[in-house]
C-alpha cells in the first residue's frame, strides 16, 4: 500500500511539509488546477523525491465549454509530462444550474435522463486529457431515487473511466441513509480499483446529517471500510486528505494508522 | 436534486424537507463564511450569519441574472449599493476579494487580472497567480491620480 497526503494549496504548506518531516509519506496528491502557471521544479523541491497524483477540482467539466477544456487539458499534459502523476482524477459535480453558479460543488442527479449527457461530457474530457480518468465518489447527503453506485458502475463501463474511491465518502452517504457502503465493493472488485481517499466528517451543526469536512481525524467506521477493501485488493494507493484545521500531529497520525492497516 | 439546485435561487419551491433546508442553509452559509472571513467589517453592514439575508442575497442575483461565480463579491457591492448600505472601504475590499477569487477559479494561461470600479476613481485592483509552489497568490492595487470616467461598473482585464 502507497500511502499519501493532499496538497491542496499555499495555504497548507506549513502543515505539510511538517507531515513530510515527521511521517512516511509515499505520494503527494496535488490539486493541480490550482498550480496550472506553476514552475514544476518548484514542485518537485516540494515533492523531494516522492511521486504524486493529480486529482482536479475545478475543471467544471460538465459545464465548461470546449474552448476552455481543451486549454486546461494541454496544461495539465504538460504538468503530467513533467511530473510524471501515478494518475489523474475529477469530481463528477455540479457546479451551476441554469448559468447560475451554486456556493460549492454539488451532487448531480442519478437519474437515467441524465446519464448519457454525463456519459458524453465524460467521454470528451478524457478526449481531451488523453489518458484514463478516475472519477471520485460524493459523499451523498440528499437520498436519491437512483443509486450513485450503480450510475457509477454504467458510467466506468461506457467511458472507461476509472474510480478513484472515496472511503469516508462512502461511509457518509451510509451514515445520511443515502445508500449502503457495501454497494461499492463490486464495483471496487470489477474495475480494479486501484486508488483511494480518506479523511474525516463531521455531523452538521443543524439537522441529522453528516457532511465531508477534511478537518479532523478518521473515523473508526472509515478504518473499518478500508479493511474490507484491503481484503479485496491490499496494492492500493491511498491519500489521508485534511484541507482544514491543519493540525499537523493529527493529519501524521491518520497517515501512521494507515499504514498499519 | 433538480428541486433542490432551483431552491437556492428561488423563495418558490415549497416543499423541501427538513435536511433539504438544512443543506440549503449550510451552502448559504459557506458563502457567508467566505465573504466574511475576507471582509470582517461586511457584518457592520450585512450580517453574513443571517439567513433571511443570504437568502435575499441569492435570489436578487438570480432575478437580476448577476454573476455568482468568482465575481460574487462584486455582484454583492452592486447589491449593497441598492441597498444604500455600501462604502468605500468595503467596495475596495470586496473588489479585491474578487480578484482573489479569480486567481482560483481561472483555469486558463492568464496570470494576471486588473478590476476597475467606477466608483473608486483612485485605485486599480490586480491579483497575479504564484509561479512558485512555496509562494502565496499576490493581491494589490496601484494608485491613480487622473482615472479616466468610465460608464462600467467594473473593467475586468486578464492578462497573459
Amino acid at each position: 500500500m502507497k500511502v499519501g497526503v493532499n496538497w491542496s494549496g499555499q495555504r497548507e504548506l506549513e502543515a505539510l511539509q511538517k507531515v513530510l518531516e515527521n511521517t512516511d509519506v509515499d505520494f503527494i496528491e496535488i490539486l493541480i488546477d490550482n498550480f496550472l502557471v506553476t514552475d514544476t521544479s518548484t514542485i518537485e523541491k516540494i515533492l523531494d523525491g516522492r511521486r504524486c497524483s493529480f486529482h482536479i477540482m475545478n475543471s467544471q467539466f460538465l459545464h465548461s465549454s470546449e474552448c476552455k477544456l481543451r486549454q486546461m487539458a494541454d496544461m495539465l499534459k504538460e504538468l503530467q509530462r513533467k511530473l510524471r502523476p501515478m494518475y489523474i482524477s475529477d469530481h463528477v459535480g455540479m457546479f451551476e444550474y441554469e448559468n447560475k453558479n451554486f456556493p460549492t460543488m454539488l451532487e448531480i442527479s442519478y437519474s437515467e435522463d441524465n446519464f448519457e449527457l454525463i456519459r458524453e461530457k465524460v467521454i470528451k474530457w478524457q478526449s481531451y486529457l488523453d489518458c484514463q480518468l478516475l472519477l471520485e465518489n460524493y459523499a451523498s447527503i440528499i437520498p436519491q431515487e437512483y443509486k450513485q453506485s450503480t450510475f457509477y458502475e454504467y458510467l466506468l463501463r461506457d467511458t472507461d473511466a476509472g474510480l478513484l474511491f472515496d472511503v469516508s465518502n462512502a461511509v457518509i452517504a451510509e451514515k445520511n441513509m443515502c445508500q449502503n457502503k457495501e454497494d461499492w465493493l463490486k464495483i471496487i472488485r470489477n474495475f480494479k480499483t486501484n486508488n483511494f481517499h480518506i479523511a474525516g466528517y463531521e455531523k452538521n451543526t443543524d439537522g441529522d446529517f453528516w457532511v465531508d469536512t477534511h478537518s479532523n481525524k478518521i473515523s473508526k467506521e472509515s478504518y473499518l471500510f478500508l479493511k474490507e477493501i484491503l481484503e479485496i485488493n491490499k496494492k492500493i494507493s491511498i491519500s489521508i486528505e485534511r484541507d482544514d484545521n491543519f493540525l499537523w500531529e493529527d493529519w501524521s497520525h491518520d497517515v501512521n494508522e494507515v499504514r498499519k492497516l | 436534486m433538480i428541486l433542490f439546485y432551483k431552491s437556492l435561487f428561488t423563495s418558490e419551491v415549497k416543499n423541501l424537507n427538513q435536511r433539504e433546508l438544512f443543506y440549503r442553509k449550510l451552502l448559504y452559509q459557506s458563502f457567508g463564511n467566505l465573504i466574511s472571513t475576507a471582509v470582517p467589517s461586511i457584518d457592520d453592514v450585512f450580517d453574513t450569519k443571517s439567513l433571511s439575508n443570504l437568502e435575499d442575497f441569492f435570489i436578487w442575483n438570480s432575478k437580476k441574472n448577476m454573476k455568482t461565480d468568482w465575481m460574487i463579491s462584486l455582484s454583492l457591492i452592486i447589491y449593497l449599493d441598492e441597498k444604500k448600505l455600501l462604502n468605500k472601504d468595503l467596495e475596495e475590499k470586496l473588489v479585491l476579494l474578487a480578484c482573489s477569487q479569480w486567481t482560483y477559479s481561472d483555469k486558463t494561461s492568464n496570470t494576471k487580472i486588473m478590476i476597475i470600479s467606477s466608483r473608486v476613481r483612485d485605485k486599480n485592483f490586480y491579483a497575479e497567480k504564484s509561479f512558485e509552489a512555496n509562494k502565496k497568490r499576490r493581491l494589490y492595487y496601484t494608485k491613480l491620480c487622473n482615472a479616466a470616467p468610465s460608464s462600467e461598473r467594473f473593467v475586468i482585464s486578464e492578462f497573459k
